[in-house]
Order: structure tokens, then sequence, then C-alpha cells
């Protein structure tokens, strides 16, 4: 038996969305845009297109990052995709921060040879790459200006991410362009789908989250997705949500608060998680490694790492982040803590983005915690479009999750 | 029609009423932002999200008022910060010239004066007038966010008239907006926030009111109806102070980038000027959060934070910090301390923070270096071992980093995803592989455009 060509190892599936990519892009369409939700198989997606057109053609590939960590984790996936491989190595990390992979080619390794280039979008951004095709990893993460620099000498760019991410961080004052629908400082993929050039193609499934958590996140996306998760459950908690309601409290970091999600992120420790695959049923308990908390302020999780250190088993093994720090990352049971908590009103609590990244993470299950000034929150919110959407989600959440209460104290 | 040379009336003046009130004009966009962490130092990490939110509002605020109370105690202004109000101009020849704009009481126009060239008597401003002052390097100065916003105000009426100086008056429209929007602009001074970066005011008096700044400066001094003195005297003492010059220039040369892009309209023009205020307003945060003044305050918003260290090692060592702080695991971070001293050239990344069940935070610090021939025992270290024998608090803050700006320079190739509404679809070079021609099927969820 001789072993699979590289062409025969990257054949696409019929009807696939990186067939549709990859045909828009030997098709010479200048502009491709992927959508994908939470889960979606985004960088699934980009690995396989760019091992395809390595292996289809002698195109010049180049794959843009939003950070050095996102450049060394593809490079790695489109090394594994493109396999077996006659030249010295089949992708360059060319941005000098950037981890090499082993059996990847360094900044050092002079670019004769010929290999997927993958960078920083801030380093094509001051060194815009002359390259055939031009791939953005994590595009909703990057500014149209830092694209529309980065891209200046590409001839087609495929911009692949996840709408439902948090942006990038904008630190100037942008409301002279604030009645502009095509704006500088607005996301790369936002600004690129409103054109006439462009090709959008949304992903039509999510591979993490459950139908019940898919369907509540639908109003943050634009179009339906399903759930193409295997069965997963937790035998002490049935249902993909459960909701935690707290007394209003003064601050949002209130210690009183923050041992109430302590104790619900323990509720998971030690619960059985049953998965239901074709080939048949497997089940192991739950370890606080597969547990995480996410929170919206920095301020919390200080609090809620100190009354971990105080918890036995193991409980520092839980992972605590702000949405910011943990997008990118799941876990299997998730307890995520309503940024309006205590009647936070910034731009910071309100952010639908942020509320996205939350309420994604977990594969199996979701703790929403809460209190019921949410609506009245959001009610006063400046983007009143943005806030009916995350009350949507919020609504949704209540709506599948069996509710428990915590008392004031 | 409306002329707007000197000799005509005013057109400012005129067109002042009907226009929306700028502060009427919607807030910014909500833009998050994305922190993984750890990461080396990247655009986006300059500015951490509202982290305590209008917790921390509150807490400066009242940080301010103390400082403002004290300023009333002294009887006159108290310096606020170790560098200048307001950012000098960088210039390798003649310095870049201040015209003083100020709103004539009598006839209630816009009017103006040069500092040293001619016309140095006041004279109307009209909006070609104001272009050409624009156009050579003129630095305006105005006394107050009123006359700022009344400028920005009839330029954009101007702009929207149907007459010959429609064009001019979007270009000027578009470089003030610039201006405007930049935390310290070297185009546009507006005296009383300049002098409130610099000094804090007696909390009796108001702030925004240029007399009132002129009064507390020098009671006996007499500049009521004196409007040019009068900026000028303040225009001095904003200027005072200790410049850092690596955020100058990033200052500076961002803003010049913006302002120089802003004379063109479209696409391609406001990706140049975004970006060039991007460099601005990330060195402008870079002179906010260095600045040895303004460590008190930083430390209430956690951009600076306070580090007793209890041990050194060989590469780092460890500290109590302050909270709340916006510094961030893998991240560099670099001492507070004047420029010269040997602790500001030393760099160290925060490894890791730990809660103790008391509620202290531990960082651990590694230290950073860069040159070949490095000393033993690393510069952050020596810093961090000499602090802890002498029990002397440090204050560390994030390492400044200030975003390229990538010169465009003739490059007429540039701007291939700005310069129009779509771009050509390419002849393709390579033959579709048959997988994908059978693979792309109707059933992918696809739109086309």
């Amino acid at each position: 038996m001789t072993a699979a060509t590289i062409e025969e190892r990257t054949a696409v599936e019929a009807g696939s969305p990186l067939a549709a990519a990859l045909y828009e892009l030997y098709s010479g369409a200048p502009v491709t845009v992927v959508a994908a939700p939470p889960g979606g198989g985004k960088s699934d997606l980009v690995a396989r297109a760019v091992a395809h057109l390595f292996a289809h053609t002698d195109a010049t590939i180049t794959v843009a990052t939003a950070t050095n960590e996102q450049g060394t984790a593809i490079a790695e996936r489109i090394m594994a995709e493109i396999g077996a491989h006659e030249g010295p190595f089949a992708v360059r990390v060319a941005s000098g921060k950037m981890r090499v992979p082993e059996g990847a080619g360094s900044p050092k390794d002079k670019a004769k040879v010929r290999a997927v280039q993958v960078r920083t979008a801030a380093s094509c951004k001051a060194s815009p790459p002359a390259t055939d095709f031009l791939i953005f990893d994590e595009a909703y993460q990057i500014t149209f200006a830092d694209f529309a620099d980065g891209a200046d000498r590409a001839a087609q760019v495929l911009v692949v991410g996840d709408p439902g991410q948090i942006g990038p961080v904008v630190t100037v004052d942008t409301t002279a362009w604030a009645h502009l629908r095509q704006a500088p400082h607005m996301r790369a993929p936002d600004v690129l789908s409103q054109r006439e050039d462009a090709t959008i193609i949304n992903m039509p499934a999510t591979y993490r989250l459950g139908p019940v958590t898919a369907g509540v996140l639908h109003p943050l996306y634009g179009w339906e997705f399903e759930s193409r998760r295997p069965q997963r459950a937790l035998a002490q908690m049935p249902g993909e949500v459960r909701t935690l309601e707290l007394p209003v409290r003064e601050t949002p970091f209130d210690l009183v608060s923050m041992t109430a999600v302590v104790d619900a992120a323990l509720d998971y420790v030690g619960a059985t998680l049953r998965v239901q695959t074709s080939g048949g049923s497997r089940s192991r308990d739950l370890t606080p490694a597969d547990v995480a908390i996410v929170v919206s302020r920095r301020a919390q999780a200080s609090a809620i790492e100190a009354l971990l250190l105080e918890r036995a088993g193991g409980a520092e093994d839980i992972t605590v982040g702000t949405a910011d720090k943990l997008q990118g990352g799941q876990w299997h049971a998730v307890v995520a803590v309503d940024p309006t908590l205590a009647g936070a009103e910034s731009e910071h609590a309100l952010a639908s983005g942020r509320l996205c990244v939350m309420t994604s993470r977990h594969m199996t299950h979701l703790t929403w915690v809460y209190d019921d000034r949410w609506a009245a929150v959001l009610a006063g919110a400046p983007d009143a479009e943005d806030a009916a959407r995350g009350a949507a989600v919020r609504e949704g959440l209540l709506a599948a999750g069996e509710l428990r209460r915590v008392g004031a104290c | 029609m409306h002329r707007s040379d000197l000799t005509e009336p005013d057109p400012f003046a005129e067109y002042v009423g009907p226009v929306v009130d700028a502060a009427s004009i919607p807030a910014p966009t909500p833009v998050a932002e994305h922190i993984p962490e750890p990461r080396p130092p990247a655009p986006a990490d300059i500015v951490w999200a509202d982290d305590l939110g209008e917790h921390t509002d509150a807490a400066q605020a009242e940080y301010d008022l103390l400082r403002r109370v004290e300023a009333q105690v002294a009887g006159e202004p108290v310096r606020r910060t170790r560098t200048p109000g307001t950012p000098p101009a960088i210039s390798e020849g003649e310095p870049m010239p201040f015209a003083f704009v100020w709103v004539d009481a009598g006839s209630g126009r816009v009017i103006y004066r040069k500092e040293h060239s001619e016309p140095t008597t006041p004279r109307r401003l009209g909006v070609l007038g104001l272009r050409e002052l624009i156009d050579n390097g003129f630095r305006l100065v105005v006394p107050d966010q009123y006359t700022a916003k009344r400028l920005s105000r009839a330029a954009a009426a101007a702009a929207a008239g149907d007459t010959p100086e429609a064009a001019d008056a979007a270009r000027v429209d578009r470089q003030l907006a610039v201006a405007s929007r930049l935390s310290y602009s070297i185009s546009l001074v507006v005296l009383t926030e300049a002098l409130q970066r610099a000094y804090w005011l007696s909390a009796d008096l108001d702030a925004d009111d240029p007399l009132a700044w002129s009064r507390a400066f020098d009671p006996r001094l007499r500049l009521a109806g004196r409007p040019y003195q009068l900026m000028h005297s303040l225009l001095e003492a904003a200027s005072q102070g200790q410049e850092r010059t690596d955020a100058t220039t990033a200052m500076f040369y961002g803003e010049l980038a913006a302002i120089a892009a802003a004379r063109h309209p479209g696409q391609r023009a406001r990706v140049a000027a975004f970006q060039g205020m991007n460099r601005a307003e990330n060195a402008a945060k870079v002179w906010d959060t260095t600045d040895l003044g303004l460590i008190g305050r930083n430390l209430v918003t956690g951009d600076v934070c306070a580090i007793e260290v209890s041990d050194t090692s060989g590469r780092g060592f460890t500290a109590t910090m302050s909270q709340p702080f916006k510094l961030r695991t893998g991240h560099r971070h670099v001492f507070l301390a004047p420029p010269g001293d040997p602790a500001a050239e030393a760099a160290f990344v925060l490894m890791g923070v730990r809660a103790t069940t008391s509620g202290d935070l531990i960082g651990q610090f590694e230290a950073v270096t860069t040159r070949r021939n490095a000393p033993a025992v690393p510069p952050a270290v020596t810093v961090a071992a000499d602090a802890m024998a002498n029990g002397r608090t440090l204050h560390i803050t994030e390492e400044p980093y200030l975003p390229f700006l990538r010169s465009r320079g003739d490059d007429e190739e540039a701007g291939r995803w700005t310069r129009g509404r779509t771009v050509d679809r390419v002849r393709p070079r390579w033959g579709m592989p048959a997988d994908v021609k059978v693979a792309h099927t109707t059933r992918t969820r696809k739109e086309h455009r």
C-alpha cells in the first residue's frame, strides 16, 4: 500500500465551506470572507485551505494572525495538514517574536525555500508581503486600517473569523467617522463584507456548543447555525445551561457574590461527563482542569483566584480569567458572570462581543451568574441595537437554564 | 454668497447658528478589545479596558478634587505633571510658529494674530485663512474648548455650503476633526486643556476659564481686555516642563501624518489618518503613564503599580503588588524613574501573579536582558535588590510601545483595498483542482454580492 500524496491528503468534501472558499480563491476572487460561529472549525478551515493551495499551486502564501501565539498555533496546524514534504520546511515563521514550532523555518532561514509564511498582522502592516494569497486568521480581531495596510501587496485575500468575538482595541476617538458604514477602526471583515467584490461564506455548524446554546447565541450572528457536537451531558446536571441569580450587591466583585461563583464552579468538579459517539458511550469525572470561570473584570478574577486558594481538592487548577483572556479557549464546564452584575453600565460591561465570548466557552455545560438588574442596565445602554441582542441572549439563557437563587445575607 | 477672504465678513460668525452642537454628536462606537496573554507588546495592549469601570472613575475624581483642594490651600496652581501641558513641536530648522485664534468680544467674530510673522495685528479669520495657517505649519492656539468647537462647527457648516470655498472648508473640517480628537494636539492647542494637564487649579476656580487661570498665576496681572497677551502668557505656562523625547517625537510625527492625510477625502486618506492618530494616541498614553508627577493618579487607575520587593534571585524578583493594577502576565514592564536614571532602562516581564489568603497579590518578575555583553546580574534585579535593602517602594508600568507608522512615500501601488469600491478579479493562474470543482456545490451556504 502506498502512502497518500499531498493532493490526496488535502482533498475537500463536497458542499463544505472549505470547498466554497477554495473555489473562490482558484477562481480569482479578490476578497473572500468566511464567518464562523464559536467552535465552527475556523482554524481547521485555514490550515486545510493553505495545505490545499500549497499542494496544488506554486503560489506564494502568507498567513497573518492577530497575535504571536495564534501564529505559532496555526503554523503547527498547517504543518500537520501538509504532512511529509520534500523541502527543508513547508512553513516558515516570519515574525521575530513568534515561537517557531519544531520542523518549521524561522525568520533566520532565508525565504528562498518555497514555504507558507506565517506572520502577525502588525508585521504585515509594517512591511506588507507581496503574496498571491494572504489569509487572515481570527480576522475579527484586526481593524480595517491594519488589514488595508497589511494586505496592500496581496493579490487575493481570505479572511476568516468569528463575528461574535471581541474586536481589536481602538484607543483613538473615532467620532469623526461614526456616520460612515465603512471606517478605518471597524473590524476588517465587517468592512470587507460590504464590498461588492466580496464573497461571504457562513460556516453552518458549531462542533463545540450544544443545540440549546447554539440557539441562544443566534441573535449575535446573522445566520442560522446548527450544533454538530457529539452528545455530551453531565449526569448530575441535566441540560446545557443552569442559571444562578444573585442578590444585587454594591460592587461587581463583592466577596459574597464571588464566593457563590466559586461554589458554582466547584459543583462541577467530580460531576460525571457522559459522551455518546458512534463508537459507543464513554464517561469520566470532571477534574478542576475541565472547569473555567469567565468574568469581565480583573478585580473579579483576582478575588476568585484568592477564594479558590482556600478550597481543597486542587481548586486552584480551575481556570479563571476575563473574557478577553479566555477568548479562544474551551472547557467542559464554564461559570460565566454577567458583565452587568451589580448594575455596571460601562461600555465594557454592555458590549455583546464580551457576552458572546463568555457564553460560548463551554463544551458541555454553562452556569450563567447574574442579578436581576441586567434588564434595567441594558434599557439604558447607548447602543440600543446591540443591547437588544444582549437582552435576547440573556432571555434565552434564562429560558433554557434551570434557575437557582442565592439568598441575600 | 459667502466669501472667505479676509476683507469680507467673517463666514464663521454667520455659520455658527444652524449647525448641530458638537455635544450632540454620538459617542464613539464601543469597540472592545482582545487581550490574550502572554505575548509581547502589541498595539492592542496599550490600553486595558475600564476594568473597575465607574468605581475607578469615582476614585479618580476624588483624587483630582483632593489635589485641587491642595492647590486652593497653596493659593496658586500646583504642578501636576513633570512633562509640559502641551507637547512641543519637533523641528530641525525653524520652530513651528504659533497663531493665536480667539473670538473678538466686541464683534463676536473669530480673529487671529500670528506670533512673529506678519500680520502681527489681529485679523479676521476666514476658512481660506485658516487653511493657509494649517498649510504653512502654524500651530493654532485657542483659549478654550468653546473656541475650538466654534472653529470646528464653522468649518463643518462652510463645508456643507454651496460656495466656492466648500472644498477648502471640507479639508479644514477634516483636519480640525483629527486635531480636536487627539488627547494632546500639537496643531490645535486648547489652552485650558493644556493647563489642566500641567497644573492643578484651585478647587474654587473654573478650570475651563482662561481668565481664571491667568488670575491664579498672577492676581496682579490685568489681561482681561488683552486676549493675545493673556493667551501668550498662558501658553508659556502650559509649555513649561520636562520633555520625554521618544513619546513626544511619536506624538508629533503621528499627528503630522494624520493631519497631512486628512487633506484628502476618501477611505485611503481615512486609513492613513487613523494610523497616524493611533500612533499619536499611543504616545499620549505613554506620556501620561510614565510621567513621574502622575504616579499618584495612575496608582488609582492601576496604570502604575507600586511594588514592595520581598525577594530577589539571579534572574528575577518577587514583590507584593498594589491594587488595582492593569499589568499583564507575559508582558514587559519598566520602573518609573527620571530620564538618565539606570532604573529607567531596566525591563522585566511579569511572569505570574499569585493571590494570598489575606488578599495580597504577589508578582513574580523576570529580568529582560537584550544587550550582548549583559552584566551578570541584570539591571532590573540590581534595582529590585537595592529597593529591598533600603525598604523603598518601586513604581512600575507597562513598557512603552509605539506602533510603527508605515511610510507611504510615493508608493503608487499603496491603497489596493482603499482606492476604490472594488478590486478587479485576479486572472486565475492555476487550474481549478478537480476535487474543488466537484466539491463546490449549491449545498454550500454562501452569499454572492
